[in-house]
């Protein structure tokens, strides 16, 4: 791997590697210096980063709904919830809308219409299509959520944060297609 | 009669902020979910069937190390997964060896093989090649800045959770 930039002798892993290929030239990120491995480190963070504040908001928003005394809908039905809105959806739109990693979306709704947030109705163009809105529970519940978000916007502002989480957004969006390239591009090229 | 109900709860509004801030949540489950595909992707380049990619990136995260499971759950990339389910698996499947301390026979400790540590290899250097290929793209410091931005932010969910990282002990960057 040309790595330019790289200032610093290499250390290198215990020999114990089942495969007799070079060692890479490189440990575990936390020991890196140099140029190319603090681009490195700020991937790898930004890596890290993404997944921790995916699972920090999920926890922000059950400490809402637990401190709304809302016990017959979990975080990430609420997010689903918010994310319709005055939408009516099918399940494939609603599962493009993102939010729901690792989570059964069919199995949400249902326990969310069991619990009388929202309707599933077939649509009269398509009876294989299900579609759902929110029910007057749902819409009321939603409102609460907007009211979060509207107090954590004050706060957000408070710390002049918005404009940096703009700019933080152009640089992931970037990251996002280049992580969907990336996919597409090893699938048409032959591994060196 | 919901139009009506959702015409009064969500008024037309035009903050951009509220748009920001909106999206970067959406954004970071994009981006975890993205990077997951990735990995899994790599994993089938790699003909590699018997590990899965978040038990991968487990195993990237161990690297050198000797971890307990605690400490483990603890260090990412797990959403919605069971670390010890995960941990056995790879035992399973030869990627890591389980071991008593022997300073707290309670304790058990995992580290990688020789087939772990190859395939930590592998996954290191499918970051080079991707932090080669993403140099071309942007600089580091914008990525810095956005990283900057975010870690701000997250010690401001942080703040506003029952529970979180710091109350599961969770080291935080």
């Amino acid at each position: 791997m040309n790595r330019p930039g790289r200032s610093t002798p290499q250390r290198r892993r215990p020999s114990s590697a089942a495969n007799e290929r070079p060692a890479p030239a490189r440990e575990v990120p936390a020991n890196s210096t140099g140029t190319g491995d603090a681009v490195k480190n700020v991937y790898l963070e930004a890596i890290h980063l993404a997944e921790r504040l995916h699972r920090q908001f999920l926890e922000v928003m059950q400490t809402e709904l637990n401190r709304q005394g809302i016990e017959d809908i979990n975080n990430v039905q609420a997010l689903i919830l918010f994310n319709i809105r005055d939408d009516e959806l099918t399940v494939g739109e609603l599962t493009n809308r993102g939010y729901y990693l690792g989570s059964n979306v069919s199995y949400n709704l249902r326990k969310m219409a069991e619990h009388g947030y929202l309707t599933q109705e077939r649509s009269p163009h398509d009876r294989r299509s299900v579609r759902v809105r929110l029910s007057a529970k749902g819409v009321a519940l939603c409102g609460k959520i907007d009211a979060m978000f509207n107090r954590q916007l004050d706060a957000v502002n408070g710390m002049q944060l918005g404009p940096d989480l703009k700019s933080a957004a152009q640089v992931y969006r970037l990251l996002e297609r280049f992580w969907i390239g990336q996919i597409g591009y090893s699938r048409t090229m032959p591994r060196d | 009669m919901a139009a009506q109900l959702n015409a009064r709860v969500f008024p037309a509004r035009e903050v951009t902020v509220h748009e920001s801030y909106l999206e970067t949540i959406r954004l970071t489950e994009r981006l975890h979910r993205q990077f997951l595909e990735v990995v899994k992707n790599e994993l089938e380049q790699l003909g590699i069937e018997d590990l899965n990619n978040v038990q991968s990136l487990i195993l990237f995260n161990i690297g050198k190390n000797e971890y307990t499971v605690g400490e483990l759950t603890g260090r990412g990339y797990y959403l919605g997964s069971n670390v010890s389910y995960n941990v056995r698996k790879m035992v399973e499947h030869g990627y890591l060896v389980q071991e008593r301390s022997t300073h707290d026979r309670r304790s058990v400790r995992v580290r990688l093989t020789p087939k772990g540590i190859a395939l930590w290899e592998n996954l290191d250097a499918m970051f080079d090649r991707q932090v080669s290929a993403l140099a071309a793209l942007e600089s580091a410091d914008e990525l810095e800045s956005a990283n900057g931005a975010y870690k701000r932010l997250e010690r401001f969910w942080m703040g506003l959770s029952d529970f979180g990282p710091e109350a599961t002990g969770r080291h935080s960057g």
